[in-house]
Order: C-alpha cells, then structure tokens, then sequence
C-alpha cells in the first residue's frame, strides 16, 4: 500500500500552483494543503505552539525576501545601513522555524530569491548596499542557522529559477493573483521537494548497475582494445566520459553502490579497467559485475540476489535502448533512466536522478562498498573452510552495543526505514519521532555494530522494547543483510532479553508483522528459542538465551546497565 | 476568420489545456471540450486557475505568432469579470486581437 506524507504548506504568497504540481508529481503520495493566505506569522506561531497535539510530518515554509526583511521593498533604504536589523529579523524568523521542529518532524525551506525584474545597482548590485548583495547574506544566514538541523532542510530556490531562464517571475501571475512566480518554476519546486520527501523517508535506491561499452567508456574494448577506448585526453567525448566515471565516483563516495553488467569478454573489460589509465573508476570501486554474453536482465537479478538487496533499489545505465527496454520490461522494480545518444549530456542525465540523494550522510555511507568487498572475503573463507562453525570462529567478531540517542539517531533512523529482510514490524520513523519514542520511560532501544577481522561494518543492528505491565513487547529487531546469518541476531535477541529482564518483566514477546520481504525474520524467529502461536513469539525472561561464544560483546557507556 | 489563424489559436488554447491539466488533481482535469464552461462565474476554473490558463494561452499564442498581444490585460480591459465562457469562444476572441 501506497504511504501517504500529509504536507503543510506555508506562504505568504498564494501557493495553489505549489500544491496541485506536488500532488500531481507524487502521484499522490503527497497530500499538500495550503495554509490561509496572509497568515505566515500567526500560521507559524500556532504551529509551534506547545503541547499541540496534531503533529505536522512535513511542512514546507517558503516566504518572499521582503516578507522577513521589510526594508527591501522600502525605496528609500539604505541597505548597508540596515545590515544588522535584516540579520536581526532573519535570526527571528529562523527561531520560528526550529520552533516549529517540535510540533513538525521535516521542514524544507527555499532559499529567498528576488523577482527577476528587480535590477537593484545593476551590474554593482554585488556591492555592499545592493539588494543581491543584503539577498546573499540573509540566504547565508539562513543556511547557518538551519544547517545543523536534523529536521530543516533549505532547498536552493535559485536553481528552480535558472532553469527557467528570466521568466521566473511572472508579473501577470503577481498582480491577478499574487502567485510570483511561473508555473515552471513551482513544477521544478514540487520535483526536488517529492525528491526529497522520499530522501527523508529513506526510500532512496542503492546501487547503480552500469554498462561499460559507449557508457563508461567510448568505443567497444573488444573491438578496438583497452589502449584504444576514448576516455579522457585530448578529445572531447573522451573527456566527458572522464567526467561521467568522475560522478559516479562522487556518488559511490556518497554510499551508492557500482556494479556492472557488460556483454563482453570479461578478462578484456578487466584488463581495461586496470590498465586504461584514464580510468577514474578502479576494479574495488564496484561490488560485483557481470561481464559475459548473458542476458543483462539475468545477470541483474543474479548481481541482486548476491548482494542480498531488494530488486526495487536498483538503477540501470546503458546507452543502448534495447537492453534498457529489456530489462525494464523484465525486471519492473529496477528505475531504466532513459539515456541521451549524446555523450556530452551523460554527466548531466545522471544529476538529473534525484533517486540518490540523502537527507544525511553518515560514516557508514562512504565505507559501504569496502563493507560489500569485506562481505565478499568472508563469504571466500567460508567456502574454504569445512564447516560453519569454524568459519564462524575464525571471524573474530565483535559487536558493540549502544543506547539509540542523539549520537547514533541518523545512522539509526537510516536502518530503521530502508531494511526490509530482517524487520520485525516495518516501522518507518523520522530521527525526531525515533528519538522521540526512545524517550519513553517504559521503553529501551539499542543499537548494535559489528566488526570483524576483515573490517567494520557499523552500525548494523537496532533493537527495541517496551515494557507494558510484566510483558517486554520487542517493538523494533533489525538486522542488515550484511551482517545476517552470523548470529548477530542472537546477540541482538539477548540484549533485549537481558534489558526486559532488569526491568521486572516476566514475558519478552516479538510480534511478526509479515510483509511482502521479511519473511526471513520469521524463519529467524521460528529456529530461535522462542515459542510460538501464531505470529506471536515468546520467551520466559527468567531462563538464559544462548550467546554464541565466537561473538565478542562489548557495551558503550551509555548502555552500562543493559547487560 | 481565416482558417490558418484560427487553427493556430485553436492550437495555443489546447496546448494549454494540456499544460494546465499537468498542475490539476485528477477529478478536476479540463476535458478540452469546446463548449465546456471554462471562464467566468459559471465556469469549472477557479480565480487562480483561470490567471493560470490566460498566462498560458497567452505565452502560447506569443511563441506562435509573429506579433505578442497581452492577452490577459486586453481581456481584462474588454471582457472584466465576464471573459469569453468556453474554448471557442475565446478563440474568437483572440481571433479579433489580430
């Protein structure tokens, strides 16, 4: 079933157009409503207002310049004069705005832009005293004051207007109907604010499947040779090749994974990757690739299935239409973006893709392909090994026990939203609705990260409780696929064990809430020593719950009393 | 009206409709219908949505055609609250601008 994300829209202009493009670009996904007209400071004022009790999942608060800084529009103004006052009314407006936190879990706020026909000095209206110079710093002021905020996002404004290229502003729309801008410019607002509502929520896709021939490089390597292939030098589709491996690096640096899927012969395509040395991307820079003669939709499916990531999260680049059609039409969870012929607009295309971008970026994001790599060895080992046990021995692991908490939250609230496999109940928080709930008093959430020999796989594991009586209900147990099937899980299921324990509770009961992808947890839960009926697993907190003995548990501070 | 002339304002209107119903929820889609009441106070526009469509029409018909008309003021001037009804007979209208 489709999620829904209610959207506050709050203007002091009339902001229709911003809603109807943001229910039609969602396809529904977002329900807008638009606060009353003329009303931006008492509509901010009432929703900060403490102890209200209906709270706003995300709002979107965008105000003209002249709204907060009424001295812009004053003709006779001297705005250098005026300098310290406009920050003063920008700092209360941005206390308004993370006022507004408390009652509202995501905020976006554009940045302020000025109409286009607004020629303040000219070509020195950069000069202390312009109205683009006061404009550039109340935007500054802006972004420092809301940059540190989990919750507020500041959307750059400017670049929906460049896109449209001088007709941002439309007059006729201003004085009918006090709608600033052109249509244009609320369909480009309504694309990057659905984008980002998705980023938010954690529905962002992982890993990129790419081609190699005319789409990582120009020219078939098995035709012309790894020396031959254009990438970079002195011509320019080379170059924009060179740039396009660039971005992609961009993007596996921000936690995307790379992966290839190439009709070739595969030592050929290896040895150009390794020898071309204009190659910006190298060989440990994809988590698996597929370089055979097989078909691409095959191969994509057998990359997903080792990777152990739902088929729903992949993206797939080719330049060639009828392989995209192929596997668009064989594997209808993957996103296919059609692909321009020029090679030149590749970089371009791919910037176009708002289906990676994250609200945060985290430790775990820039390791994750050296985390797919590590997972990899293991999985060598383990073959060379007799059996499981020793295998499972041999890793040295250790997991590291914390209280979820501000420290943790972002990292927290990731795995929470994007693991679907070894999920108990498919709870989809915000950070501040997480660390919200953490705070119950009858309630303990933990968050567990694992090492081993060969390397750190953070923070992989999240597991909650809440005592109601003498039962300990498990509300959160998860566990990323990375880290599955090592007992990890069991660790996970003693700590909550123990933490129920030390509250008095008699019963600890995990609720299975099946989807459509967690069928793994129930198999988890059927071999574990829980009993059941039903959906319903329990275990009598008294007894012990075996540890297995090739985990070393260690707690941080903040957990001192959960084991 | 010359046939030309009056397929190219034809042309800019729907091209409008189009593009209007791009920002409008499903249950409130213009149908393109000729004679579907559009504009003024019995029409199925709102105020907004009727500033919306003009802008468009207007920008549309100024990207066609050789000389730009304002049509949004030359209809507020000639027609105030009760502009042309429907498709067709905006298009009318238009035709008389040039």
């Amino acid at each position: 079933m489709m999620s829904v994300t209610q959207c506050l829209i709050v203007s002091d202009f009339n902001c229709d157009n911003l809603s109807g493009y943001l229910k039609k670009t969602s396809d529904g996904s977002i329900q807008p409503s638009c606060a009353p007209f003329g009303q931006l400071w008492p509509t901010l004022i009432d929703l900060a207002r403490p102890g209200k009790s209906d709270k706003i999942e995300t709002a979107i608060i965008w105000t003209q310049p002249q709204s907060i800084v009424p001295a812009i529009s004053r003709e006779d103004a001297n705005l250098s004069d005026l300098f310290d006052d406009a920050m003063q009314e920008v700092d209360r407006y941005c206390d308004a705005l993370l006022a507004l936190e408390s009652n509202c879990n995501t905020l976006f706020v554009p940045t302020w832009t000025l109409a286009t026909n607004s020629r303040g000095r000219g070509f020195a209206d950069l000069k202390p005293g312009g109205l683009h110079w006061l404009l550039g710093k109340m935007n500054d002021r802006l972004i420092d004051r809301l940059g540190h905020s989990n919750q507020s996002f500041v959307l750059n404004a400017s670049k929906w207007m460049e896109k449209c290229e001088g007709t941002a502003f439309d007059p006729r729309l201003w004085y009918m109907g006090k709608i600033p801008f052109h249509r244009a410019v609320f369909q480009h607002a309504a694309e990057e604010i659905v984008g980002a509502v998705d980023a938010v929520a954690g529905r962002v896709k992982k890993l990129l499947v790419l081609d190699l021939d005319d789409t990582l490089w120009g020219g078939i390597v098995g035709e012309v040779g790894w020396q031959n292939i254009r990438l970079g030098g002195h011509d320019a589709i080379g170059e924009a090749f060179k740039d396009f491996q660039k971005s992609l690096k961009r993007l596996k640096q921000q936690g995307v994974l790379l992966a290839i899927a190439s009709k070739n012969e595969e030592a050929v395509a290896l040895t150009a990757i390794r020898e071309n040395p204009e190659m910006q991307l190298e060989i440990d820079d994809f988590v698996a690739w597929r370089i055979n003669w097989n078909d691409k939709a095959r191969n994509i499916l057998s990359i997903v299935d080792e990777l152990n990531i739902g088929i729903d999260s992949v993206v797939f680049i080719d330049d060639n239409p009828v392989e995209r059609q192929r596997v668009r039409d064989t594997c209808p969870g993957v996103l296919v973006p059609d692909w321009p012929t020029d090679k030149m607009q590749y970089v371009t295309a791919l910037s176009k893709l708002r289906c990676f971008d994250k609200a945060s970026a985290t430790n775990e994001d820039a390791q994750r392909t050296k985390m797919y790599h590590a997972e990899r060895d293991r999985s060598e080992l383990k073959h060379n090994l007799e059996s499981v046990d020793q295998w499972l021995h041999s890793l040295e692991m250790v997991v590291e026990v914390a209280a979820v908490d501000k420290s943790n939250i972002k990292r927290a609230t990731q795995l929470l939203n994007k693991t679907n496999q070894m999920n108990l109940s498919t709870r989809r928080l915000t950070e501040s609705e997480f660390l919200d709930w953490c705070s119950g008093e009858n309630r303990e959430a933990f968050a567990f990260s694992v090492s081993d020999k060969f390397g750190d796989s953070g923070l992989t594991g999240l597991g909650s409780i809440e005592v109601v009586e003498d039962t300990a209900v498990i509300t959160d147990f998860i566990l990323s696929c990375r880290v599955f099937g090592r007992s990890v899980e069991d660790v996970i299921l003693s700590t909550l064990i123990d933490a129920a324990r030390r509250r008095g509770s008699k019963t600890i009961v995990a609720n299975y809430v099946a989807t459509e992808k967690n069928i793994v947890m129930l198999n988890f839960l059927e071999n574990s020593e829980f009993s059941n009926v039903g959906n319903a697993f329990q275990f009598a907190v008294e007894c012990n719950y075996t540890e297995p003995d090739w985990i070393h548990v260690t707690q941080k501070a903040n957990t001192a009393s959960a084991r | 009206m010359s046939e030309t002339l009056d397929t190219q304002i034809l042309q800019a209107i729907m091209a409008a409709v189009e593009d209007l119903n791009m920002g409008l929820p499903n249950d409130a889609q213009v149908s393109g219908d000729l004679d579907e009441p559009l504009l003024g106070e019995s029409g199925n526009l709102s105020s907004l949505d009727t500033v919306n469509f003009l802008a468009i029409v207007e920008d549309n018909l100024n990207a066609k055609m050789p000389e730009p008309i304002g049509l949004i003021e030359r209809l507020m001037e000639d027609a105030g609250d009760n502009p042309p009804a429907t498709i067709r007979k905006l298009a009318q209208y238009v035709h008389t601008l040039y």
